[in-house]
């Protein structure tokens, strides 16, 4: 094969197939990931501190035999760097200050934010979707593929936290068949003795986090007997 | 948007009230096992009063969000709440310009 020793070719210097773990660069990324610890035991902001979870700590990239984390079916790697997002048009994307929305508009951004993974500055009430990172830590952690990112659904139901999506299917639970929105983000069941709340002020709650309720209702039909408050999580 | 605010310190001395409020998902969605956690007593309820519903905080003695519903009227959040407390409280409006109407509402029980 023409060539030389190093890999080069035809006078091009080609990068080596494996990685070298005495490169200067391997040990300097290693070093500034081994300050913050794995991955997924990270805060938001150190993930985002750190960049991108796509470094010498994921043994599957070390590989570079391997295409696609050696997944050429579900995720491609044009650049040869990383698996970039597929079918995520709301990452990296501003949606601008919610505040004065009515609340239907609000409602209805604030739940399609936390489906998609997007974040929410309570204070200003400004909205921006999930950077491209973020969305490719939580398909590496298996929580999506990779081609249906920003989807999420597995909330850690014993633990006391849910996903939106997952607090949505136990209201249908909860609620049964038949039930009806009273208010915005207030719904009933047929019988008048349940109701699920998500309303606006719940889910952007400053003090409490964001946050749903599944409430018992008395047979006056009116009053509150028993009110299960359970934290909305937004990985 | 504007909002007003209004509280009063609970001084019941029923022992067991017909109101449970708890942290958790309720057992018939966690295969009957009760995983809740029982919020502490309110000393304190603010109400929260918007154009279009009502929300009432109940506070612990710390300030602690111990328990909040929504109505849809100030009548039916007064009714939730005798219903609640079995008995009429005192309401006192929380000044317009505070700017943490919670902050304000506890300390007024602190100094009771």
């Amino acid at each position: 094969m023409p060539g030389n020793a190093s890999g080069g070719m035809d006078g091009i210097a080609l990068k080596p197939l494996t990685v070298s773990f005495s490169e200067p660069g391997f040990v300097s990324k290693l070093n500034q990931e081994n300050q913050f610890g794995p991955w997924f035991t990270l805060s938001d902001k150190d993930q985002q501190q750190l960049g991108s979870p796509m470094g010498p700590q994921n043994p599957q990239v070390l590989n570079r035999y391997s295409y696609g984390l050696n997944n050429p079916i579900r995720n491609t790697d044009p650049s040869g760097h990383a698996v970039p997002p597929q079918n995520c048009p709301w990452c990296n994307v501003n949606w601008g200050n919610i505040g004065n929305w009515n609340d239907t508009a609000k409602g209805a951004a604030i739940v399609g934010c936390f489906i998609t993974g997007c974040h929410i500055n309570t204070s200003t009430g400004e909205v921006t979707g999930p950077t491209t990172t973020e969305v490719l830590s939580a398909a590496l952690s298996g929580m999506m593929p990779v081609g249906l990112v920003g989807v999420r659904g597995f909330g850690n139901v014993g633990g006391g936290k849910l996903t939106v999506e997952k607090a949505l299917g136990l209201a249908e639970k909860w609620l049964g068949p038949g039930y009806k929105e009273i208010a915005e983000g207030v719904y009933r069941s047929a019988d008048n003795l349940r109701q699920f709340r998500m309303t606006t002020d719940d889910l952007l709650d400053p003090r409490q986090g964001s946050h749903v309720h599944f409430e018992s209702i008395d047979a006056n039909g009116r009053d509150i007997v028993e009110n299960s408050h359970v934290e909305l999580t937004n990985p | 948007m504007s909002r007003a605010y209004e509280f009063a310190l609970v001084k019941s001395t029923l022992i067991s009230h017909p109101v449970v409020h708890y942290k958790g998902l309720p057992p018939d969605l966690t295969k009957d096992s009760d995983e809740r956690t029982l919020l502490p007593k309110a000393h304190v309820i603010l109400m929260e009063l918007h154009h279009d519903h009502v929300n009432v905080f109940r506070l612990g003695n710390n300030g602690d969000i111990v328990g909040d519903t929504w109505h849809q009227s100030t009548d039916d959040a007064l009714h939730q709440i005798a219903f609640e407390y079995g008995e009429p409280l005192d309401w006192c409006k929380v000044p317009s310009d505070c700017s943490d109407p919670f902050e304000y509402a506890i300390k007024r029980f602190q100094e009771s």
